[in-house]
């Protein structure tokens, strides 16, 4: 039975009042409101856009063909908002703004996002129960066989990383984009794996937990992954404070480091966990090698690649240890019954890879191009297609979003910038134009006294 | 041991080794089911559906299995999307490009249990 159709199964309709307040309530807090600026210098504040609250239905199942679509970027981020609370973050440059952290961490605001959780979970998740399906007389070692043939593929096929950045116009910024879709996760790097080392269960528990020790470095504070992160991204000349770009990540970033706390925060995945932890590892131990080879072809030969260095050489033992010493003993101890989970979540986490790794290369493709805009004539629009005239003033800003269509984006009058990343902004004045497509991350803020500019969708309505 | 992977629409039934196989739909999973009957080597794949879908009744002597249990038997398989992998041991197989004769029919929760 999938878990998706467990939690429909035993799904308790909450009140539907309660639960849009709690909605409302989570999502309109200060902290996670209309921001200052695009960038976050405290790791409490993270822009969700709560006024598009209204215009989306979290009460169904996203396809995976909707991943494009502003509820799945929304739900994401809320998700990541909540999952969050329960680990601690302090800032590492800035100052300590005291009624910020007690408002991160308040119980009211937990509750809120307790109530959610599930329904958001559902939102992104759900997908995953129709994309995958487990079925057969499976053993310990026809997975290893199935996972060897897998993990062989990646191994012999040129790292489509590498082709993105070296043909990119721009194979620095594209390489930071890149590193910007891995911060969100690298900067608080296993910190999902640590919500499955408490209890009691076995000697596996005691292999998951030298996973972690290497994680987070020995205790030694230099070892740790996220620091040497840290350094990297400092290095590419990035700003390596937690969520610093948080409007900057891609829905199916943030879904990478949401599937983990997902399947951690409810042990009843435990198992899918185990699969996916599997499956990141011991793909890592591939993967690194190409994405510090993209390093060298962004920044040049002197950049210090030592993160994914480090996980082309430990991720060979974590990949490992994930299968013999925890789902080879898991499975003999408690039988093949536990198989179906584990392998669900090695293809599932997987699959969710793919796709996020789609979406980051459309992101690159789609700045290149705007770095070759040039002013043009309008394009033809569909008649009757539905359009909106915005009215702001000098540094109104809007926060990172996507749209479910692709749009003609025209400025009528005085000038704006478009942001789609910190290193592709558009200064688009009276009369020109930019044409969005679906799907792909973009903010603004106006630079003039006063500045209207009309959105069309360039989709016929359905 | 060997991993195969075909479009889904592509088949219905294949032969590892000496063993055939058909594709059967329990809810939205399919499963890669021996073909055989246990009881008297009875097309399976002929059988129709009872008790809901649950069971797959044979054509010869009108054994009924439930799906789960003749899943036991089946093939490893993944479905990732429209596409299914299996692993088998290395035998040869066979997997026709013709789709073969196999009764999907869904039964009513009315029938015989
Ligand atoms: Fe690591
Ligand atoms: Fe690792
Ligand atoms: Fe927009």
């Amino acid at each position: 039975m999938s878990s998706i159709s467990t939690l429909l199964d035993h799904r308790t309709s909450p009140d539907p009042v309660q639960h849009e307040q709690a909605f409302s309530q989570f999502a309109s807090h200060p902290l996670f409101d209309q921001p200052q600026s695009f960038y976050c210098d405290s790791p409490y504040v993270r822009p969700v856009r709560p006024q598009d609250l209204h215009q989306l239905d979290f009460d169904r199942v996203l396809t995976q063909s909707e991943l494009n679509q502003p509820s799945h970027l929304m739900g994401q981020r809320l998700l990541l908002n909540i999952y969050e609370q329960d680990l601690v973050f302090l800032p590492q440059q800035g100052k300590l703004v005291l009624p910020e952290f007690n408002a991160f961490y308040d119980e009211e605001l937990r509750r809120a996002g307790a109530m959610i959780r599930p329904e958001l979970e559902r939102h992104v998740f759900g997908w995953l129960d129709d994309a995958v399906s487990i079925s057969g007389n499976w053993d310990v070692d026809t997975f290893k066989a199935y996972a060897d043939e897998v993990l062989d593929k990646i191994a012999h096929t040129p790292s489509s990383l590498v082709d993105n950045i070296r043909n990119s116009r721009d194979p620095a910024n594209a390489a930071r984009f890149f590193l910007i879709q891995c911060a969100g996760d690298f900067l608080s790097e296993a910190s999902a794996m640590a919500r499955n080392v408490l209890g009691n269960f076995g000697p596996a528990q005691s292999e998951l937990f030298k996973i972690l020790i290497d994680e987070y470095g020995y205790g030694v504070p230099q070892k740790k992954h996220s620091v040497i992160f840290e350094s990297l991204l400092t290095q590419c000349g990035l700003n390596p404070a937690v969520h610093h770009y948080w409007q900057f990540y891609t829905a199916t970033s943030l879904a990478l480091t949401n599937y983990f706390h997902y399947v951690s925060a409810n042990h009843r995945h435990l198992f899918r966990y185990l699969g996916a932890l599997f499956y990141t590892e011991a793909s890592l131990a591939l993967v690194t090698r190409g994405q510090a080879e993209a390093m060298r072809i962004a920044f040049g030969d002197s950049v210090d690649t030592l993160y994914f260095d480090e996980h082309a050489h430990i991720d060979v033992h974590h990949g490992k240890m994930a299968f013999e010493q925890l789902i080879r003993p898991v499975v003999a101890q408690y039988g093949k019954q536990v198989l179906p989970d584990i392998i669900r979540g090695f293809e599932e986490f997987r699959l969710l890879q793919d796709v996020a790794d789609a979406e980051l290369f459309a992101h690159i493709a789609w700045h290149d191009e705007l770095a070759g805009w040039q002013p043009q004539p309008l394009p033809a629009q569909p008649a009757n297609a539905p359009s909106h005239t915005f009215h702001e003033c000098r540094d109104d800003l809007s926060v990172t979003h996507v749209h479910g269509a692709t749009e003609l984006f025209v400025v009528d009058k005085g000038t704006l910038k478009l942001v789609c990343s910190p290193f592709t902004q558009l200064d688009l004045g009276a009369g020109q134009h930019v044409v969005i497509p679906r799907g792909m991350l973009h903010g603004s803020v106006i630079t003039a006294e006063h500045c209207s500019y009309t959105v069309t969708s360039l989709e016929q309505a359905a | 041991m060997k991993i195969t992977t075909l479009p889904l629409d592509s088949f219905n039934s294949l032969e590892v080794g000496a063993r055939r196989y058909f594709v059967l739909q329990n809810g939205a999973k399919p499963v890669i089911a021996p073909s055989e009957c246990p009881h008297r080597g009875g097309p399976l794949n002929l059988g129709r559906r009872a008790a809901c879908s649950a069971k797959l009744v044979c054509p010869w002597h009108d054994n009924a299995y439930p799906i789960h249990s003749i899943e036991r038997n089946a093939l490893p398989a993944i479905r990732r999307g429209d596409h299914i992998s299996f692993v088998t041991a290395n035998e040869d197989i066979r997997v026709w490009t013709e789709m073969l004769p196999v009764n999907q029919h869904k039964s009513d929760c009315e029938d015989e249990q």
